[in-house]
C-alpha cells in the first residue's frame, strides 16, 4: 500500500511538472500550477517575465519528495507489522466499511479524472485533417480557430455548438466529455421541452394532460432565442403573448382569450405578417432556471437556479471536497500530532503554555471567527486556500490532546527508555517509536475529521461565507434549493450527495475503529 | 416559609397597585408659537450673516489662490468661485427678505398676481368606484412610532401613514405631471419666481371638522424645527432650502425659496398644516408624549386610537365627511372605508396569506412570483386577477458606476469597451425571463427631460475587443485576458453587496466578459463594507441604483466637480459623485439642471448631460423594470375609465394613487362561489398604454 501511494504521488508530481513544462493540462495534476497562477499570493513577482509560481513548485517538490520517501521506505521494510496486518484483515472483514472505502476510492479516482468526465471543452476535435485536444491545452482556443467567422469568432470556442454544427459532416468531429458542461461559469440559456399539439389543443408531452404554463416558438432552440412566447391555459392560448426580433428586441405584443386572438400590436421593421411568418421551431414548453431533470436534453438532474447543469455542479462540489480533504488532512494532522506529542513528551512549561493556548482557541466559537475572517479577506485572496488556512488554524487541536495523553503515557514505558538508552534522538523516538504505537488513535479519527471538514465547508457555503461563486459547492446548492422549494430536485440532490458522502465516511470510520480496537490486537494484551 | 410567601404576595400587590398606571405630568410649555417666531427669526438671521461672512472669506481666499495658481488647477478654482458667488447672491436675497416666519397684513400681498387653479387637468380614477369595504394589506414591520416627525419617524410605514395620504398645498397630477390643487385652491408665483402665494381652500378642514388656517403652516415649521424635537435633517432643510414662510390673513400665505426653480410651487407647496388644538401639549417631552397620537389630518384617512394594535396591525379609517370628497381630482379616489395593515414579517408567508384570501392584493413583479408561485388554483379559477401595468416612473439608474480616477477606467476607450463586454441581455434572459428591459441611459424615463434617442451599447465581442485593442490592450494572456505589451492586465473589480441574486448576475457577466478578453473581478462584500468602500471612493466599479423621485432629474450630486475633488485636488469622500467625475462643461450643465426656470432649459441641459454620459461611458446602464405586476382578489376593482386605466402613469406602486375600490357585493359573490366550487374565467390583464417599446437598432421603420 505504501508503495502504491508513493508511486501515485511521484506520478502526480511528474505530471504536474511535465504539464507545466510542455503546457499540457493533465486532469487534476494541472491544479497546483493553475491555482498558483490565479492567486497572486501563491506566486512571487520576478522582475521581467512571468512571476515565480512558488506554490506549484513547492507542491511538485512535496509530491516527489513524499513519493520517493514512501517508495524507498516500502522497499526497506516491506514486511508489515503482524498486528497491523491483523487489523487490516479485520477491517477487510467488516464488509460495510470495506465497501464504503472502495466506493470512496472510486469516487476519488472519478473526481481526479476532472475535465475528462465533466467540462465544456472537447476532449478531441477533428478539424482541417488533424486532431486537436482542447481539454488538455492550457490556453483556450477561439471560435475562429474552427472556422467560425461571425460575431462570436473572437470568443472562446463553444464546442457544444461546434458539435451541433458539424453533426452531419464526416470529416469534422467533436468528442465531448461524458457531461459536456462546466460545474460553474457555464450559464446555459433557458431550457425548453417538447409539447404535443392535437386538434389545436396543446398537451404535455406524452401525456393526456392539457398544458398550463408558458410556451414559445423559437428562432433558435439551442440558444433559446424566442420568437413568440404565449401563455397557455387548459391547452389554449390565454393571456398575453410577446414577440422578439433576431436582435432580441421586443417588437410584438398580443392578447389571447381561450385560443382566440383579441388584439395585437407590432412595432418592429417590416410588416406584421412577415414577422409572424418568420420560420421558427414548433411550440415548446419553456423551463426557466432552475429547470427540472430533462434526460432527453442531456440534463439528467436539471439545472441550478443560476443556470448550471446540476450533475456537473455536484461533480464540481465533490472535487472541491476531495481537494480540500487532501490538502487539509495531512497538514492538520502533521501539526496536531507533532504539537501533541511534544507536549506529552516534554511536559513542563511547554505543555502548560500550549494547553492554555489551546484552551483559548477551543473556547472561541469557530464558525463565527471563520465568518468574520472570511468576510475580511479581500476579493483577490478569496478561495479554497484561504478558507482551508482558517479552518486549519482551528482544526489542529482535535487530536492534540489525545496524542499528548498517548505520549505522556508511553514515554514512561520500557521501549521508549530502551530507545533512549540506545541513543535515539527525540525526533526518532517520537516519529519511529511513539507514532506507530498511537496509530490506532490517529487512524480512527481520520474519517470523522473528514466528515467534519465536509460539513464545515458546506455550512460555511450555505451561510454565504465560504468559497467564492467560481467554485461549485454543495452548501450553496443547498441554500439555492431551500430558496426554491418549488424546484425540489435542487435540495434533494444536494441533500442526497451530502448525506451519502458523510455516511460513507462514517461507515469507514466505524470499521476502522472496530479494526483498530486495542482490546482486540495490541502489544499489551 | 410562610413569611416568605406573604412577602412575595405583598410585593405583587404593591406592584399591581403602583405599576401600570402612570399619570401624565402636565406639559411643560416653554415657548409657544408666538414666542418662538421672533426667536427663530433671530436665529436664522444670525446664521445667514455667518454664512455671508464665511462665503465672503472663501471668495477672497479663492480669488487670491487663483491669481497664483498654475494653469491646470485654474479651471477647478474658477468653478469653485462661481459656485461661491452664486451662494453669496442667495444669502443676500434671503437677508433682504426679512423675517423667516412672518406675520404680514393683507396689504402686504402684491396685487397683480396671476392666480392659477390647475382645474384644467383630467380627472383621476373611475366614476364607477364605490365607497366602502375594508382593504387588507401586509406590512413587514410594525412602526416604532406614529408621530409624523421626530426620532424614528422615518420608518417604512410612513408612506402609508402620511406621505401618500396627506394633502399638501399643491401637488402633481400623477398622469400629466402638472400642478393640481391640494389644500390650496389657488396659487400664484411672484415675478422673480422665488415666492409662491397660496389661497387656502375655504372649505378645507381637518379630520376633526375644524377649519384650516394660514397660521397652521407657521405652526408646521415651528413644531418641526423647535428645540423640543431631535430632527436634524428637517431643521437643515428649512434653514437652507426655504427662505421665508409668510401669512397675510386667515387663508393666504406665501413660501419663498432661496433660488428660482422649475416646479417651485411644488417644492414650496409641500407644507402641511398643523392643528392648533392637537399641539396644545407640545413641549420638550414631545417625543414620548406624542408617540402614539395621530394628528388631525386634511387627508382622506385618519388613524383612530382603536386602530392601533401594537405589534399586530394598524387600521386607518376614512374621514367621515372629508372636505375634498367631491373635489375634481379626489372624488373617485380613497374609496375603502378602512385600510387594514397587518404585520407579516416573512415575504413568503405574506404570499401564502394572499393565496388563501387573507390579504387583498400582492405585488407580483418578481418573475418567480409571477410565474411559478402564481400557478395556483385561485388564479386558474378566476378568484385572483392578475394585471401587468406599464408605468411611466423614471427608471432607476441601475448599472455599473465607474470610478474614473482609477486606471484603467480613466481611459474612455476601456470604459466603452466594458459597455460592450457586459452581456446584460443574457442576464435579462436567463435571470429575469426576458421580462425586464435594458436600461439605456442615466436618468432615463423622465418624460420631458430624457433623451429617448440614446440606446445602450449592446453586448458585442467584436466591438469590445476593438475598443480594448485601441486602448492598448493588444496581447491575449495565457488565460485569454488581454494585456498591454508591458504586462498590464485588462482587469477591473466590481464591488457589490453579496447576495444570491447579484452573485448569479455577476457570474454571468464575468463569464461573458471573458469572451471579450476582459477580466471582471467580483468583489462581493457585506452591505456596510460596500457602502463604506464606495463612499471613500476606493471602488473601481460598483453596482448601484439611486432613486431620484419625479418630476425632475438630478445630476449635480453625481457629476459636479465640487463633489469629486477637494480644494487640494484629493478625491473627496462621502459625496454621491462616485464616478469621481469632474469636467467644466458637465459642472455648468448640472448646475443648470438644478436652477433652470423653464422646462425647455432643463430638458436641454439634462439631455446634453445624458449624451455626455453616454459618450464618455462612465455609467454602464444595466437593466430596468418598466412595469409592475399586481395580483388582487376579484373584489378589489381597479379603474377602467376614460381618464384612468388601472392606475395613473407616474406611480412606483399603483396602490399609492388610491384609485382602487373594494366591491362588497362581488366579495360576497366570490366567497359564495368559493364555497360552492363555482369557477370564474381566469383573468390576466395587460395595461400597456404607457409602455414605450424600445427603439429598434435599425434607423427607420418600413413605410408600409
Amino acid at each position: 500500500m505504501t508503495r502504491t501511494l508513493g508511486i501515485s504521488s511521484i506520478l502526480l508530481g511528474l505530471l504536474a511538472w511535465f504539464g507545466e513544462w510542455k503546457d499540457i493540462a493533465f486532469p487534476t495534476a494541472r491544479w497546483f500550477f493553475s491555482v498558483s497562477r490565479e492567486m497572486s499570493w501563491l506566486q512571487m513577482p520576478v522582475e521581467k517575465g512571468e512571476p515565480f509560481l512558488w506554490f506549484g513548485w513547492l507542491a511538485v517538490a512535496l509530491l516527489l519528495g513524499t513519493g520517493l520517501l514512501l517508495l524507498i521506505r516500502s522497499f526497506q521494510r516491506n514486511r508489515i507489522n503482524p498486528i497491523t496486518r491483523n487489523r487490516i484483515k479485520r477491517f477487510c472483514s467488516i464488509r460495510r466499511g470495506y465497501y464504503a472505502l472502495w466506493i470512496v476510492v472510486s469516487l476519488l479516482v472519478l473526481a481526479a479524472l476532472d475535465q475528462v468526465v465533466v467540462g465544456k471543452r472537447a476532449l478531441a476535435v477533428h478539424h482541417d485533417g488533424k486532431w486537436i485536444f482542447p481539454a488538455f491545452l492550457s490556453t483556450d482556443l477561439f471560435n475562429r480557430d474552427f472556422g467560425i467567422k461571425d460575431a462570436t469568432g473572437d470568443a472562446q470556442a463553444d464546442y457544444r455548438m461546434l458539435k451541433r454544427l458539424w453533426a452531419n459532416q464526416k470529416d469534422k468531429r467533436v468528442i465531448m466529455p461524458l457531461i459536456p458542461y462546466d460545474p460553474t461559469g457555464d450559464t446555459l440559456p433557458p431550457m425548453s421541452g417538447a409539447l404535443e399539439q392535437r386538434n389545436g389543443i396543446v398537451y404535455e408531452s406524452g401525456g393526456k394532460k392539457r398544458f398550463f404554463g408558458l410556451a414559445a416558438t423559437y428562432l433558435n432552440v439551442n440558444e433559446a432565442k424566442m420568437h413568440i412566447r404565449t401563455t397557455y391555459r387548459n391547452g389554449l392560448a390565454n393571456g398575453p403573448a410577446e414577440g422578439w426580433d433576431e436582435n432580441g428586441t421586443p417588437v410584438y405584443l398580443a392578447e389571447y382569450e381561450k385560443g382566440f386572438l383579441k388584439h395585437d400590436h407590432y412595432t418592429g421593421l417590416g410588416s406584421k405578417e412577415n414577422y409572424l411568418s418568420t420560420p421558427a421551431s414548433e411550440l415548446r414548453k419553456i423551463f426557466y432556471h432552475p429547470a427540472p431533470p430533462m434526460p432527453k436534453e442531456g440534463h439528467l438532474l436539471g439545472t441550478t437556479s443560476q443556470g448550471f447543469d446540476l450533475v456537473a455542479y455536484l461533480y464540481g462540489g465533490l472535487q472541491v471536497n476531495f481537494k480540500a480533504a487532501i490538502i487539509y488532512m495531512p497538514l492538520v494532522y502533521l501539526i496536531g500530532i507533532t504539537v501533541g506529542m511534544l507536549m506529552g513528551f516534554y511536559g513542563g512549561w511547554f505543555d502548560l503554555i500550549s494547553q492554555r493556548l489551546m484552551e483559548i482557541l477551543t473556547n472561541v466559537p469557530v464558525l463565527f471567527v471563520v465568518i468574520i475572517l472570511a468576510s475580511m479577506v479581500p476579493d483577490a485572496y478569496k478561495g479554497l486556500p484561504i478558507i482551508l488556512t482558517i479552518l486549519m488554524a482551528f482544526g489542529w487541536m482535535e487530536m492534540t490532546y489525545l496524542m499528548r495523553a498517548s505520549a505522556y503515557r508511553d514515554k514512561q514505558r520500557d521501549y521508549i527508555a530502551a530507545a533512549r538508552v540506545l541513543g535515539a534522538s527525540t525526533p526518532r523516538i517520537l516519529f519511529l517509536h511513539l507514532i506507530p504505537n498511537s496509530l490506532s488513535i490517529i487512524v480512527t479519527l481520520i474519517p470523522f475529521s473528514l466528515s467534519g471538514l465536509v460539513f464545515a465547508l458546506t455550512s460555511l457555503d450555505y451561510l454565504g461565507f465560504g468559497l467564492p461563486p467560481s467554485y461549485a459547492t454543495w452548501g450553496r446548492l443547498l441554500n439555492d434549493g431551500l430558496a426554491n422549494l418549488s424546484a425540489p430536485w435542487l435540495v434533494t440532490s444536494a441533500f442526497f450527495v451530502l448525506v451519502c458522502l458523510l455516511v460513507l465516511f462514517t461507515f469507514i470510520g466505524e470499521a476502522v475503529r472496530e479494526a483498530f480496537d486495542p482490546k482486540k490486537f495490541s502489544y499489551y494484551r | 416559609m410562610r413569611t416568605f410567601h406573604s412577602f412575595i404576595m405583598a410585593c405583587c400587590i404593591a406592584l399591581v397597585i403602583t405599576g401600570c398606571e402612570r399619570s401624565e405630568p402636565p406639559a411643560q410649555k416653554t415657548a409657544d408659537l408666538q414666542g418662538f417666531i421672533p426667536m427663530y427669526n433671530r436665529y436664522i438671521r444670525e446664521w445667514l450673516l455667518d454664512q455671508q461672512k464665511s462665503t465672503a472669506a472663501e471668495i477672497e481666499a479663492t480669488t487670491k489662490e487663483l491669481e497664483s495658481a498654475p494653469d491646470p488647477s485654474k479651471e477647478a478654482l474658477e468653478t469653485t468661485l462661481s459656485g461661491l458667488r452664486q451662494n453669496q447672491s442667495k444669502w443676500e436675497f434671503r437677508l433682504g427678505l426679512g423675517d423667516f416666519l412672518r406675520i404680514a397684513t393683507p396689504a402686504d400681498l402684491p396685487i397683480d398676481l396671476a392666480w392659477q387653479d390647475g382645474m384644467d387637468q383630467p380627472e383621476i380614477g373611475d366614476p364607477k368606484a364605490k365607497k366602502g369595504g375594508s382593504f387588507r394589506r401586509a406590512i413587514s414591520a410594525f412602526p416604532p412610532t406614529i408621530r409624523p416627525f421626530g426620532e424614528n419617524s422615518n420608518h417604512s410605514f410612513r408612506g402609508d401613514l402620511y406621505d401618500s395620504i396627506e394633502m399638501p398645498l399643491v401637488t402633481l397630477h400623477p398622469d400629466t405631471m402638472q400642478l393640481i390643487p391640494g389644500v390650496a385652491s389657488r396659487w400664484a408665483t411672484s415675478p422673480d419666481g422665488r415666492t409662491i402665494y397660496f389661497k387656502i381652500d375655504p372649505e378645507a378642514t381637518y379630520s376633526d371638522g375644524s377649519r384650516v388656517r394660514a397660521i397652521d403652516y407657521l405652526r408646521f415649521v415651528y413644531v418641526r424645527v423647535s428645540d423640543h424635537v431631535n430632527n436634524p435633517f428637517t431643521k437643515q432643510y428649512f434653514r437652507e432650502n426655504v427662505a421665508q414662510v409668510a401669512i397675510y390673513d386667515e387663508s393666504t400665505l406665501s413660501v419663498s425659496l432661496p433660488e428660482a426653480q422649475i416646479y417651485a410651487p411644488l417644492l414650496a407647496g409641500g407644507l402641511n398644516p398643523s392643528h392648533e388644538g392637537f399641539y396644545q401639549e407640545y413641549g420638550p417631552d414631545y417625543s414620548e408624549r406624542y408617540q402614539w397620537r395621530f394628528p388631525p389630518t386634511t387627508g382622506a384617512y385618519e388613524l383612530l386610537p382603536d386602530g392601533i394594535v401594537k405589534g399586530v396591525s394598524i387600521t386607518q379609517s376614512r374621514v367621515k365627511n372629508w372636505w375634498a370628497k367631491d373635489r375634481k381630482y379626489y372624488k373617485y379616489r380613497f374609496n375603502p372605508d378602512q385600510l387594514v395593515h397587518t404585520v407579516v414579517r416573512d415575504d413568503s408567508k405574506a404570499f401564502e396569506l394572499f393565496r388563501v384570501g387573507e390579504l387583498d392584493t400582492a405585488m407580483l413583479t418578481r418573475p418567480e412570483l409571477w410565474y411559478e408561485k402564481s400557478e395556483v388554483e385561485p388564479i386558474f379559477d378566476g378568484y385572483i386577477e392578475r394585471v401587468t401595468f406599464f408605468n411611466r416612473y423614471p427608471k432607476i439608474p441601475r448599472g455599473l458606476y465607474m470610478n474614473v480616477s482609477k486606471a484603467p477606467l480613466n481611459d474612455r476607450l476601456v470604459r466603452v469597451g466594458i459597455h460592450h463586454a457586459m452581456n446584460w441581455e443574457k442576464v435579462i434572459q436567463v435571470m429575469f425571463r426576458g421580462d425586464y428591459q435594458r436600461l439605456n441611459a442615466f436618468n432615463e424615463g423622465y418624460a420631458l427631460f430624457s433623451d429617448p434617442s440614446i440606446v445602450a451599447r449592446p453586448y458585442s465581442i467584436e466591438k469590445a475587443r476593438q475598443y480594448f485593442t485601441e486602448a492598448g490592450f493588444t496581447v491575449p494572456g495565457r488565460d485569454g485576458i488581454l494585456e498591454k505589451p508591458d504586462g498590464t492586465r485588462l482587469s477591473v473589480s466590481v464591488t457589490y453587496p453579496s447576495m444570491p441574486l447579484l452573485d448569479s448576475l455577476f457570474s454571468i457577466l464575468r463569464e461573458e466578459a471573458l469572451a471579450c478578453g476582459f477580466d471582471l473581478r467580483l468583489d462581493a462584500q457585506e452591505d456596510t463594507v460596500v457602502y463604506k468602500k464606495v463612499m471613500l471612493k476606493q471602488h473601481e466599479m460598483t453596482l448601484s441604483s439611486w432613486l431620484i423621485g419625479p418630476p425632475t432629474p438630478d445630476f449635480y450630486q453625481f457629476l459636479h466637480s465640487t463633489n469629486a475633488y477637494d480644494a487640494k485636488g484629493n478625491v473627496k469622500p462621502h459625496t454621491n459623485n462616485i464616478f469621481v467625475w469632474s469636467r467644466k462643461d458637465t459642472d455648468a450643465l448640472s448646475e443648470k439642471v438644478r436652477t433652470a426656470t423653464s422646462t425647455e432649459e432643463l430638458a436641454q441641459a439634462s439631455k446634453a448631460l445624458q449624451n455626455i454620459m453616454h459618450e464618455e461611458g462612465f455609467f454602464a446602464p444595466g437593466y430596468s423594470v418598466d412595469f409592475v405586476r399586481v395580483g388582487s382578489w376579484r373584489w378589489v376593482r381597479w379603474p377602467d375609465s376614460e381618464f384612468t386605466q388601472f392606475s395613473p402613469a407616474v406611480v412606483f406602486d399603483p396602490h399609492e394613487s388610491f384609485v382602487f375600490w373594494v366591491d362588497d357585493s362581488i366579495k360576497q359573490e366570490t366567497l359564495a362561489a368559493r364555497r360552492s366550487g363555482k369557477k370564474f374565467p381566469e383573468v390576466m390583464k395587460l395595461y400597456d398604454q404607457f409602455r414605450t417599446l424600445p427603439a429598434s437598432n435599425t434607423p427607420e421603420p418600413d413605410p408600409e
